[in-house]
């Protein structure tokens, strides 16, 4: 039972702390009481097997105990801020009453929390941060991992973020009108870090299939029911369709990590390919300014409705990334371009596309670029540049699953 | 007479199944296909893909306009139909209490209008 558990309260984590904040009104009170409500769900489910809503479980258990603590420490300002809660339920209720806290409340109170993080007042990296740290309920040593930074600074910003949202009275809301667009870029970025890390975790072979993709998912879904006319959260919820479609076919059976061009096409989710295509349609019948996750979710739909690497639109994906270099100036952007380049059967201007990002300090430790190299390297007949560029890509690479692809594929060469 | 038989329901409901639950669902609509087929009713019937996937179409002042939609802002979307050839309403009604949403939002029945008399 206890290692059914795990991911169980991992997911529903997010939600118990967004709705406490609310019913608390203290981000940090909210914290802890979702903590006690995990511990005192770890000791009771074993026995009890798991309620109809965890979440509505662990927000009532968290709840009591927080104003119960409130309560002992006389902290009678902090009772002020509770809103009304029927009755007073005992603390130790094993079976709490799940009905008085609604799916869709718990939905609410997530993207509330989103967007108090995502505040104007936060530098981005401060936004991405807190929401790491207060929605999705990563460690710090996490946090400082994905966000390339150090532990100390990760928790002199959460501090800091804090501070500035105390000082400026920020309301606990999702903002209205005007007030969107400028957090709405941050909360996105933030699903998609949601996301990323989700895929990461696959990746290391931690687990089949992460909760964290599908909570992504869908928190972007309620992203584009907040935002209708806001192209925005559906080309994100398209993009991460689309690359979710292709996991099933990430690994071969010898445990493998196998690139894009060389996956079974048959393994890839048919229903996630639909949606994700026809989202990226109905963006584009539409006819709203291209953005970054625009050109990105298109490019994924050339991949996902082409039956093979051979027959997929090459051209129109270079042409793609091309654009997607206007909207997003990382060198990661040009290291793709060069294989749908390479792949369109013109290897020299891939080439010259490697060469023009070999300057760039931030690709030195890339490993897809040196993978690229080779790929490329490859197209051109040069085995032994091929074969020294897949030697760096395996030392660059902190994945067994990849380093086993790429041996392989050093093997080939002879 | 024809009917159509308007399958409305909360998006959030259908996404927050598990793969399971789906199954469950689509089920129960084999039977109700199952059940159309034994009684040599004329029917269709199609799910259809969520609101974030549509777009709305309207001429106006000499113009196409194209955006993005529908907007209603109801908390039940459309989801899916059936078209089924009855003798009653009363038929069509039996029919429509058999689709699953029925428990989880709601089913319109609504005659088709052949213009007959025009």
């Amino acid at each position: 039972m206890h290692a059914d558990l795990g991911p169980v309260l991992k997911s529903a984590y997010p939600k118990v702390v967004a709705t406490l904040t609310r019913l608390l009104g203290d981000m940090d009170l909210a914290m802890d009481a979702a903590q006690d409500a995990l511990v005192k769900a770890l000791q009771t489910w074993p026995k009890t097997g798991l309620p109809d809503s965890p979440s509505a479980w662990l927000v009532t258990v968290g709840r009591n105990r927080a104003i119960d603590q409130m309560r002992r420490a006389k902290r009678v300002v902090g009772l002020d801020n509770v809103v009304a809660f029927p009755g007073d339920a005992p603390v130790d209720a094993v079976e709490p009453p799940a009905d008085d806290i609604s799916l869709t409340e718990l939905d609410d109170d997530m993207l509330r929390l989103m967007f108090t993080c995502c505040h104007p007042v936060l530098n981005p990296t401060m936004q991405i941060t807190l929401v790491m740290k207060v929605v999705l309920g990563f460690s710090v040593d996490e946090i400082a991992r994905s966000l390339l930074s150090s532990r100390a600074s990760v928790e002199k910003r959460i501090t800091r973020a804090k501070t500035a949202l105390a000082q400026a009275e920020v309301e606990y809301e999702v903002p209205r009108g005007e007030e969107i667009p400028p957090r709405l870029q941050s909360v996105l970025q933030a699903i998609y870090l949601m996301f990323n890390e989700g895929y990461t975790r696959v990746q290391d072979g931690q687990l089949s299939r992460s909760p964290l993709i599908d909570e992504a998912i869908r928190l972007a879904r309620m992203t584009c029911r907040l935002l209708r006319r806001n192209p925005e959260p559906r080309a994100l919820l398209a993009l991460m369709l689309l690359t979710a479609a292709r996991m099933p076919a990430r690994f071969n059976e010898q445990g493998w990590l196998i690139p894009l061009t060389e996956q079974d096409r048959g393994l890839w989710d048919r229903a996630m390919t639909r949606e994700g295509v026809a989202l990226v349609d109905a963006i584009y019948v539409a006819r709203h300014p291209p953005s970054a996750y625009q050109i990105q979710a298109a490019i994924s739909a050339l991949h996902n409705q082409s039956d093979s690497a051979k027959n997929t639109d090459w051209q129109q994906i270079s042409g793609l990334y091309a654009k997607l270099r206007e909207y997003d100036p990382s060198p990661v952007i040009p290291v793709n371009e060069a294989v749908a380049v390479c792949m369109t059967g013109d290897s020299d201007s891939a080439q010259q596309i490697l060469d023009q990002c070999a300057d760039d300090a931030a690709l030195k430790s890339y490993q897809p670029y040196y993978a690229a190299l080779a790929f490329v390297a490859e197209a051109r007949q040069d085995l032994v540049a091929a074969r020294r560029h897949y030697q760096q890509a395996i030392e660059q690479s902190d994945s067994p699953a990849q380093q086993a692809y790429l041996e392989h594929k050093l093997v080939q060469l002879g | 007479m024809q009917y159509l038989l308007l399958i409305y329901e909360a998006e959030e409901i259908w996404e927050a199944k598990s793969d399971d639950e789906k199954r469950a669902v689509l089920a129960d609509h084999g039977l109700l296909h199952e059940r159309l087929q034994k009684d040599g009713i004329e029917y269709a019937g199609q799910p259809l893909m969520p609101t974030a996937t549509a777009v709305s179409l309207r001429h106006r002042a000499g113009k196409l306009q194209v955006s993005d939609g529908p907007f209603a802002e109801t908390k039940e979307q459309l989801a899916g139909f059936y078209l089924v050839n009855v003798d009653s309403v009363e038929q069509a009604m039996e029919y429509a209490a058999l689709i699953p949403h029925v428990h989880s939002g709601t089913i319109e029945v609504r005659p088709i209008d052949d213009h007959s008399d025009l």
